[in-house]
């Protein structure tokens, strides 16, 4: 009796000793096997920390000893000069002084060229001619051949060499070598003697080797505006200046062409984003009030002599604005003046609005050498329309062609195939033609030819159908006469050619205005006798003479 | 001893029947437990669809609010009465409207209340908030003038809307009959802008008269453009010459046309953009507008060219190089569904009898405002007077998609003086009008009716897509009337006049229109 109750007791304990005993093995078995997972990767771990600690901590120690015993920089003396110093200092220790004063010179130099781009920003009417520094250095007094070899080491920098030696020709030949000794290859044929390269320097192009020549043909004159102008083009097409000189000869003949600027001001458009679509539209709202708009005015034309703002116009998409900016700017072609202006504009504007981001100050609203909409509709620089009547005699005799072919061609070619093409601003025969050869003789932007040569040629049949009306109209020629190129002295005398060099003094503004009708005047002259050329049939008899050389 | 022993022996054994019978009966519990929810959620849909068709109105809103109904699924629970489904839905919306400005109304009054209590300096809790009466506003009763009734809404379901409340009513007016091709065409035109039927009424008068319009179709063929990513541009390049390749293009496209028995690829125009490239596949698609067809050609064909290219990313069926309800060069230079030309001459005196203008007037107007004006304007496929008006007229009273008026109007009108410039030939170009007699809107009844006035109701089975391309020339011949109207009009100075006349009203100032017709002209015989 008395065993029975602890009989059953032992019982049960047994059997949950048992099951105890059983589910931790069962439960270290589970155990087991995660844990071999997170033990290897420790291990690893372990194993790639002790492979890559000793090597970086050696790294390390080994950089931080070298920077604190070997390379500790000195002021104003750069590493290879220091390493010649060393090499040479038990025979030559005089070299060091003169050194250190080069550098002193170079830094001076800087400066200097970059108050002279300054100064060339904000006085665009100026033409800029860096200053010769008269400095004797060693450099300079060594021959082309040693500026070579330390070329070859990098002691010298390529594209500073007009800097060091203050010789642009010389500099320029000693780049010649340079080439040529990598290239293993002469050019000779790359001509650059008789050129002052100091005008090219810090503004028109870097690492210079010489010239390009483009041959200049005049055509013309044509009677504009009552008065002889003589038209430069540089081309390479054949043909392109004859026909331009025949079309300017019957619209002389025939009285004249007529020119007028409809507008001017050239565009730049930053775009802003803010943080919701109600304050880029308050935004919006603000420019657009006529006081705000006066106060902006007042900041953009603090910029510059000759910058006047004329208008604003906000586009908004989301919460970005684009906001393009419409400006005057005298006889410079105004890209750089503009972009002044606009960054003065928005330092403002960041005041006004602290949730204002400026994304870019260029948000292709403006837009600048790519087709656009935009500037065929609104414009860009300059806005001139020309127009000429040719009478019927001049037709026949100088174009030899009949009124009605060139009016039913003109609707054809001009009007119904650019539509049919999905043309934008491409409503005529060859404008780009004209104004790229006008562009490169006068030293303008030729990558601007792709909206400065927006046209629409018109013609139509007027005194019965007797003589011929015919307009380009041209909302996009942007032209300077002022910075750039146009300080190069052939381009230089180019513009001279048409009348319009410089800056007008009297009238600013009023040469790069003159230098837009020619333009306009001389792509009419394109049209009208490249349109008779085709209405005619000459077109393919013309190349063959003219094109075909006789050595071929 | 022996009672103490025997206590503890009974307990024990208590104790141990307790904890195993407990144990039992838990498991049994559970299970029985867990089955339970399963039938229940099976059975009750059951028998809550056998019975919503017998609940009233009120119940099956009662069911919505608990959410056992959705409000966009009432026709699949009322198969047998969409009628029923839409008179629902519109007591569900009414009501949600009612509550919608009831609680504006309320939020209104306590604002109000904040107000005065600031205003007066009281207590604000003390000041009750006093909400309007809304007997006054009848959300239901606003309802009932959009018309729901009449309307067999069996063919709208799964096809051509969802959510349905009811119809709009659009006037369908009909210009002509105009002499096409030798044959007369009565235009069904659905629109709400006064003058335009007239307009176009007058101007398919003045071809008919003059001896009919003539169209041709230059090419047929819907597009869709799937844009593919390659690992590199040589890659894309690649890829580019296998396709222009003639064998492998056979191969494509015997998988697209498998896919369809009227889809027949036509060509692949391929673009590349760095390594991206655009697949622009254009087939004919019998009397269909095609892009669904096109859709499901493009994946089989997409199948097929990946097994070349296992490499090949398929990012989007639709690349926009298609390109489907925008503008684009590429539709206005190589056209997408038909590309059609209508022309016709007007003989002179039918310009100053009918259109009340000179054909030396009419041509230069075109030059200086169709194509000058356009030119000027920057415009791409929109050499035109108002082919959209037109286009979408048709459109919408065929039952065609009218978002894809977008670039069906491209159009270029031509007009030259003939006949020693004394009669006047008309012309207009549209490479790009999307139409299709069979699938999207045009099973409906009343789209089917202005097939049916067309003649070209639904396939032509034995010329399949001879029926769509009908509708295309209807479409050119239709904008032809209307561009000839409305430039005569231009020309003649009627625009203010016919404004006055056409739109004034005496209850309200009507919209404007742009288009002007002299009506009081046209015999009523006509």
């Amino acid at each position: 009796m008395l065993f029975a109750p602890p009989n059953l007791e032992t019982k049960e304990l047994f059997w949950i000793i048992y099951i105890l005993i059983l589910i931790p093995k069962v439960f270290a078995k589970v155990m087991s096997v995660r844990e071999l997972f997170p033990f290897f990767k420790w291990g690893f771990n372990i194993r790639r920390s002790n492979f890559l600690v000793p090597i970086l901590s050696n790294n390390v120690i080994v950089t931080g000893e070298e920077a604190v015993q070997y390379e500790k920089p000195l002021p104003y003396i750069p590493q290879h000069n220091q390493q010649q110093q060393q090499k040479q200092q038990p025979s030559q220790d005089y070299i060091q002084q003169p050194q250190n004063d080069n550098n002193i010179n170079s830094g001076k130099e800087q400066e200097q060229q970059q108050q002279q781009q300054q100064q060339q920003q904000q006085t665009p009417d100026i033409t800029n001619q860096p200053t010769k520094t008269n400095k004797k250095i060693p450099i300079k007094e060594l021959s082309n051949e040693e500026i070579l070899i330390k070329l070859e080491k990098g002691e010298v920098l390529a594209y500073r060499l007009e800097n060091e030696l203050g010789d642009c020709s010389r500099a320029v030949e000693i780049r010649r070598m340079l080439l040529e000794k990598q290239l293993s290859k002469k050019i000779e044929p790359i001509p650059h003697e008789g050129f002052d390269f100091a005008k090219v320097q810090g503004q028109c192009c870097e690492n210079v080797i010489g010239y390009v020549p483009i041959p200049v043909g005049t055509a013309g004159p044509i009677q504009l505006n009552g008065q002889l102008v003589t038209i430069p083009m540089a081309t390479t097409e054949g043909c392109l200046v004859a026909s331009t000189h025949r079309g300017c000869k019957a619209i002389t003949e025939s009285g004249g062409a007529k020119c007028t600027i409809t507008s001017r001001g050239m565009t730049r458009a930053p775009v802003v984003r803010f943080s919701d679509i109600v304050k880029a539209s308050e935004f919006v709202s603000w420019i657009n009030d006529t006081d705000n708009y006066q106060a902006l005015k007042a900041v953009f034309d603090s910029t510059s002599r000759f910058a006047r703002l004329s208008a604003i116009k906000c586009t908004i998409a989301g919460r970005s604005v684009y906001i393009r900016f419409k400006c005057d700017t005298g006889d410079a072609m105004g890209m750089n003046m503009v972009s002044k202006g606009v960054e003065a504009v928005l330092e403002h504007l960041k005041i006004i609005f602290d949730d204002m981001t400026l994304l870019s100050i260029s948000g292709n609203m403006c837009t600048d050498k790519k087709p656009s909409s935009i500037n065929w509709t609104e414009g860009r620089g300059r806005s001139v329309v020309c127009e000429a009547m040719i009478t019927g005699d001049v037709v026949q005799r100088v174009l030899k062609t009949n009124v009605q072919a060139l009016v039913d061609l003109n609707i054809a070619k001009n009007l119904i195939g650019s539509a049919m093409a999905g043309s934008i601003g491409g409503f005529n025969a060859h404008a780009s033609n004209i104004v790229t050869a006008i562009f490169l003789a006068t030293g303008q932007d030729c990558a601007q030819n792709v909206e400065s040569s927006n046209c629409i040629t018109q013609m139509e049949a007027c005194n019965d159908g007797q003589d011929l009306y015919i307009t380009v109209t041209m909302p996009s020629i942007e032209v300077g006469t002022v910075g750039g190129g146009t300080s190069l002295p052939a381009q230089s005398a180019c513009l001279d050619i048409i009348g319009v060099k410089g800056s007008s003094s009297s009238k600013p503004g009023a040469n790069a205005d003159q230098l837009a009708k020619t333009i306009a005047s001389a792509v009419m002259a394109g049209e009208l006798s490249l349109m008779s050329a085709l209405s005619a049939g000459h077109l393919m008899k013309s190349h063959l003479q003219y094109n075909r050389a006789k050595t071929n | 001893m022996i009672r103490i022993g025997s206590n503890l022996i009974k307990q024990s054994i208590k104790n141990t029947n307790k904890s195993g019978i407990s144990r039992f009966f838990t498991t049994g519990s559970n299970n029985s437990t867990n089955y339970k929810p399963e039938s229940c959620v099976k059975e009750e849909p059951k028998g809550k669809s056998v019975n919503v068709e017998d609940l009233k109105d009120q119940e099956i809103i009662a069911l919505v609010d608990k959410g056992e109904i959705q409000p966009h699924n009432l026709e699949t629970r009322l198969p047998n009465n969409f009628q029923r489904a839409v008179h629902i839905r519109r007591k569900l919306l009414a009501r949600d409207l009612q509550k919608e400005h009831q609680r504006a109304l309320h939020a209104q009054a306590v604002v109000a209340a904040a107000e005065k209590a600031a205003t007066s300096g009281e207590d604000p809790s003390s000041i009750q908030p006093v909400v309007p009466p809304t007997s006054n506003l009848d959300f239901e009763g606003s309802l009932t003038n959009l018309p729901v009734d009449h309307f067999d809404y069996t063919k709208v379901l799964g096809a051509c809307c969802e959510n349905v409340i009811g119809y709009i009513p659009i006037p369908v007016g009909v210009a002509g009959p105009i002499l096409l091709d030798g044959k007369l065409v009565s235009i069904p035109m659905a629109t709400t802008e006064g003058c335009l039927v007239a307009s176009t009424h007058r101007g398919a008068k003045a071809i008919t008269k003059s001896g009919g319009a003539k169209t041709v179709l230059l090419q047929s063929g819907m597009t869709r453009a799937p844009v593919c990513r390659l690992p590199s541009s040589i890659r894309a390049g690649e890829l580019k010459q296998w396709i222009e390749n003639q064998e492998n293009f056979y191969q494509v496209a015997s998988a697209f046309n498998s896919t369809s028995r009227f889809a027949r690829l036509k060509s692949i125009k391929v673009v590349i953009a760095g390594r991206l490239v655009y697949l622009r596949f254009k087939s004919s698609t019998g009397d269909a507008m095609g892009m669904n067809m096109v859709s499901k050609g493009v994946e089989k064909a997409l199948e097929v060219i990946t097994e070349y290219f296992p490499e090949m990313e398929v990012l989007s069926l639709s690349g926009n190089v298609c390109t489907d309800k925008k503008p684009s060069s590429i539709n206005w230079l190589e056209g997408r569904g038909k590309s059609v030309v209508a022309e016709a001459v007007i003989s002179g005196d039918i310009v100053r009898d009918v259109l009340k203008t000179t054909v030396e007037a009419l041509v230069s107007l075109n030059i200086d405002k169709n194509l000058i004006g356009s030119a000027m304007a920057g415009s791409i496929g929109g050499f035109n007077a108002h082919a959209s008006n037109i286009v979408t007229a048709l459109y919408i009273a065929t039952g065609q998609d009218p978002a894809q008026n977008v670039e069906s109007s491209n159009c270029i009108t031509l007009m030259e003086s003939i006949n020693g410039g004394k009669d006047l030939y008309i012309s207009v170009t549209m490479p790009s009008i999307e139409v299709g007699t069979v699938g999207g809107g045009t099973h409906l009844p009343a789209q089917s009716a202005c097939l049916d006035l067309l003649k070209i109701r639904g396939a032509n089975l034995e010329r399949p897509g001879a029926n769509s391309e009908q509708l295309a020339r209807v479409v050119a011949a239709a904008v032809l009337s209307g561009e000839l109207s409305l430039m005569s009009a231009l020309a003649a100075g009627h625009l203010v006049r016919s404004h006055l006349k056409h739109n004034r009203k005496t209850e309200a100032p009507a919209p404007q229109a742009d288009t002007i017709s002299m009506t009081h002209n046209l015999p009523h015989s006509d």
